[in-house]
């Protein structure tokens, strides 16, 4: 699984999900400055264990490991190892 | 009545086994002519038309319909005793009867029994010379009992009831089937039950060998209303709970009492206790009996005074309720129902075997309000009439009609002489309408509600003069302590800066740093630039005690308002009730801090109410939890509840649980859940609000044990003891605190309290609803806020402070209730010293607003 991949498919459910309309965002924006609050982190999680179906560590769940898409993704990859 | 409605009726009925008592009883009469079987109900109207009505209901019922046509089956060896409903066309008789006295029902009635094997329901009307009428109706009393009586006229008098269902919710339910283990179970629970209560006879108003007459005598006393207040009190003053009832029984004891020693027979008395079978709050079964007898016993010792009496029968009620006597008694009827009518006298009368009251006490149909109601209150007067049964031969029942209390004494001729009557009588009345002694207590400032608000006040009163504080619970704190709310909101200026910067001085920081030093905690923030002081439940509580000790403060618990007294424009004093014994408390000012605008309810001052309040929520704590870092916590919590949602196991209102701030430590964390119940105050809803929150941390417990490891050992520790209910009615003030004036940060000349918590209104939205204002600026609250807009010395702290429904969404945080509560105290103070207004006004602002 490539890194980008998971990235454009983060970005892409935020955009169709999440964000304001005319609010454009890269993998390395700080999601809470972009007004991304930690309900939308939680739903943003719930995404990805689904689609890649794995599971994140309960003890991972804090929000400095969710700071940018850029991070998420990194988690993912590790995870699917 | 519909041939369809007809057939609706049920074919075969089981006797419910108290009844059984009442065949027994029949069987008696007959054989030693003693004995009353006949319940009856009469009213009294001032004219033909409340007759019309009734008389129109009846013709139309099925069920009087059903009693009319139905037949008694006595028990054979195999088969219980039950009524065999068949259609033979018997229809009702309304017999007319005239009378020359207003009324007085004529003897034909009062004497006529009613047999078994015919009409077991029977009308009377009596037509007065002066034109009112009277209606009585009456019926054996196997196939009713009194409260049922209460039904059948609800059912009566409803439309709808026509309707077939409803007419089986008249009928007992079927019994269930037991195995044959289960019944030799219950044999002994039985035979435990009847060792128990069971004891030496005892002396009862008829004896055996006396009674050969079966002249029913019935003697009513009327109370005025005034006369009727006067026993609910001394009611309550003498201990007795749940109403008026057990005070009432312990005077007819007194009476009896009085009774027997006139007689030189005094001894132990016996009294029963009406035990309702059925279901609470539902409103059947009507057919058959479903009250029975307990008993509990008085000794001389108990019978030294009334409050003894009350004492005595409150203590033997618990018990029996801690030994489970009401199920074992109706394990008792039901086996009582098995076996044949000559062992179930045997069991029931002979000597020592079973228990015969010293009289019998019928509390039937206490409140005939809406019964009269449903006569469309062409009804001047309703009786009860109840029969004697014999023996004891004699029964007391109490009714209540236009808010005044009747009492019956129903009896038979030879049981008591006129003069033993009179004996009997004085002996009730006396204790009834004993002088009610009030203790009157003085104090310069009263404060109503021990929560933030109110010890505020009570500590900024008493730097300077008496006061007396009044708290509902047994402890200080109000919703801090008793809805464990865990943080302090309203102290520190909104921004987004890290550092927490106290916008209040004065009182309400001093508390809040000796709290922070008293939990070990500090200051927190979240990243929306709120800050808070998270606390420990027992130092709040352990701090205002200390407190409200070493100012000398008088401190009521467990006590509650219950009227005011205005003069003029002023509050002049309060009755307060504490363990059923009434304080009358004078003041010179008085401050409301009850959260709930209280004094103002009592007072029927103006109020400001919402359909709907916003949701309450529900603390709980849980321990055995995983150990773990609390953000990690909130994460995690917020992860499942959020999958639950999604794959429809919790429902959406499951969002609304937070981890309450720094509260987890070693595995123990504390809860919040939010009541998607509208807050209403309508009786009953805090009920309702609290079992569903109950509902719902257990799913929570139960859910996260099963799917989340890190509960795997998790366990419910406890529940807070109130629900934190937000916000509540508030009084009308001199001036009403707007949503503007928070969102525009207005100051005002006149300010007495600074607000700094953005609008929080949870609602029944899934997210908290948030209004923000600037950031590091703050509204403030004036004097008027305060102040009353009619009564010159009653003033308002905390929750309750006049204001919209938005703008107390604010302001009814805690850290604005210890600013709010102490102005409140200071003013109260003030005015009780006849201190100038704006004079007080500027010592409040030197001492908390200008930080």
């Amino acid at each position: 699984m490539e890194l980008y991949t998971v990235e454009s498919d983060i970005l892409n459910f935020l955009i169709k999900n999440i964000l304001a309309e005319n609010v454009s965002i890269t993998a390395s924006f700080t999601l809470r400055d972009i007004g991304i609050d930690s309900f939308s982190i939680v739903e943003i999680i719930l995404f990805i264990e689904r689609k890649y179906g794995l599971i994140i560590p309960d003890e991972y769940l804090i929000p400095d490991h969710f700071q940018t898409v850029n991070h998420i993704a990194k988690l993912v990859i590790q995870l699917s190892v | 009545m519909t041939a369809a409605t007809k057939s609706k009726l049920p074919a075969k009925v089981y006797l419910t086994g108290a009844d059984n008592f009442y065949l027994m009883l029949a069987h008696k009469s007959k054989v030693e002519k003693a004995g009353h079987n006949v319940l009856r109900i009469v009213f009294q109207f001032e004219d033909e038309t409340g007759v019309k009505i009734i008389s129109e209901k009846i013709n139309q019922s099925p069920i009087i319909f059903w009693f009319l046509n139905i037949t008694l089956v006595n028990r054979t060896f195999l088969s219980k005793p039950h009524w065999l409903y068949k259609d033979k066309g018997v229809k009702p008789v309304i017999i007319e009867h005239n009378h020359d006295i207003d009324k007085q029902i004529p003897e034909e009635i009062l004497n006529r029994e009613i047999s078994l094997n015919d009409r077991l329901i029977e009308f009377d009307q009596i037509k007065y010379p002066s034109g009112k009428v009277g209606f009585v109706i009456s019926w054996h009393h196997i196939i009713m009992d009194g409260r049922g009586s209460g039904f059948l006229i609800r059912h009566l008098m409803r439309d709808g009831f026509s309707d077939s269902n409803s007419i089986l919710e008249l009928f007992p339910v079927k019994e269930n089937k037991n195995g044959l283990i289960h019944t030799i179970k219950n044999m002994y629970e039985v035979r435990d039950f009847v060792q128990d209560s069971s004891q030496a006879p005892i002396e009862t108003v008829a004896e055996k060998n006396t009674a050969n007459s079966s002249v029913f005598k019935l003697r009513t006393l009327q109370f005025t209303n005034e006369e009727t207040g006067r026993i609910d009190a001394n009611a309550k003053n003498n201990g007795a709970r749940f109403g008026s009832n057990i005070f009432q029984l312990a005077a007819c004891a007194h009476g009896i009492h009085e009774l027997n020693k006139s007689r030189g027979k005094e001894g132990t008395i016996w009294l029963p206790i009406p035990y309702d079978g059925r279901k609470r709050g539902g409103n059947g079964p009507i057919v058959t009996n479903s009250i029975s007898f307990l008993f509990y016993r008085l000794e001389i010792k108990d019978l030294k005074t009334i409050k003894t009496t009350v004492s005595s029968i409150n203590k033997q009620m618990s018990e029996q309720l801690r030994m489970d006597m009401p199920n074992k008694y109706n394990l008792l009827l039901k086996m009582m129902r098995h076996i044949p009518i000559w062992l179930y006298s045997f069991l029931t009368t002979y000597s020592s075997r079973g228990v015969v009251a010293s009289f019998l006490y019928s509390s039937a149909g206490e409140d005939m309000r809406d019964m009269n109601a449903l006569l469309l209150n062409k009804a001047t007067d309703i009786l009860v009439i109840p029969p004697y049964i014999y023996p004891p031969g004699l029964t007391f029942s109490f009714l209540r009609h236009n808010n005044c209390l009747k009492m019956n004494i129903a009896y038979c001729e030879s049981s008591l002489t006129n003069q033993e009557l009179q004996v009997l009588e004085n002996g009730i009345k006396e204790k009834l309408l004993q002088e009610n002694k009030i203790e009157t207590i003085s104090s310069d400032v009263i404060v109503v509600g021990a929560g933030s608000a109110g010890v505020a006040a009570a500590l900024a009163a008493a730097e300077t003069n008496s006061v007396i504080l009044i708290e509902k619970n047994d402890y200080p704190g109000g919703k801090a302590t008793a809805a464990e709310v865990g943080t302090v909101c309203g102290l520190y200026y909104f921004s987004k800066s890290n550092e927490s910067k106290y916008v209040v001085g004065g009182f309400a920081r001093k508390f809040a740093e000796d709290l922070a030093r008293a939990s070990s905690t500090y200051p927190a923030s979240n990243n929306l630039g709120l800050h808070y002081l998270p606390y420990n439940i027992d130092a709040y509580k352990k701090l205002c005690v200390t407190l409200l000790h070493k100012a000398n403060i008088k401190t009521f618990y467990q006590t509650n308002v219950k009227a005011t007294e205005i003069v003029g424009s002023e509050i002049k004093s309060i009755l307060v009730i504490k363990n059923g014994t009434e304080y009358k408390i004078n003041c010179k000012a008085i401050v409301d801090c009850s959260g709930e605008a209280k004094i103002s309810k009592l007072s029927g001052l103006p109020i400001i109410e919402e359909k709907n309040y916003q949701t309450a929520s529900q603390v709980f704590t849980v321990e055995g939890i995983k150990e773990m870092s609390e953000t990690n916590l909130i994460m995690l919590l917020m992860k499942e509840l959020r999958a639950a949602i999604i794959d429809n196991v919790a429902d959406k209102h499951f969002e609304k649980v937070y981890v309450l701030n720094s509260s987890f430590k070693n595995g123990v964390a504390s809860f919040k859940l939010n009541v998607p119940i509208p807050v209403t105050y309508a009786p009953g809803n805090i009920d309702e609000l609290r079992a569903e929150a109950v509902k719902r941390i257990n799913f929570f417990i139960h859910h996260f044990q099963k799917h989340v490891p890190a509960f795997v050992n998790a366990k419910l520790k406890s529940i807070a003891p109130e629900l934190g209910i937000r916000v509540g009615v508030r009084p009308v003030g001199k001036y009403i605190l707007t949503e503007t004036d928070v969102l525009n940060c207005t100051k005002f000349d006149n300010a007495i309290a600074n607000g700094a918590w953005p609008i929080e209104k949870w609602g029944e939205n899934v997210k908290v609803e948030m209004h923000y204002f600037k950031e590091n600026d703050y509204y403030q609250i004036p004097a008027g806020c305060l102040q009353s807009k009619q009564i010159s010395n009653l003033f308002f702290g905390g929750r309750n402070i006049s204001a919209t429904e938005n703008a107390i969404a604010s302001a009814r945080v805690m850290g604005t209730c210890l600013q709010t509560g102490f102005a409140a105290g200071k003013m109260a103070a003030g005015y009780s010293q006849n201190s100038i207004e704006s004079d007080i006004i500027k010592s409040i602002q030197q001492m908390q607003i200008f930080v």
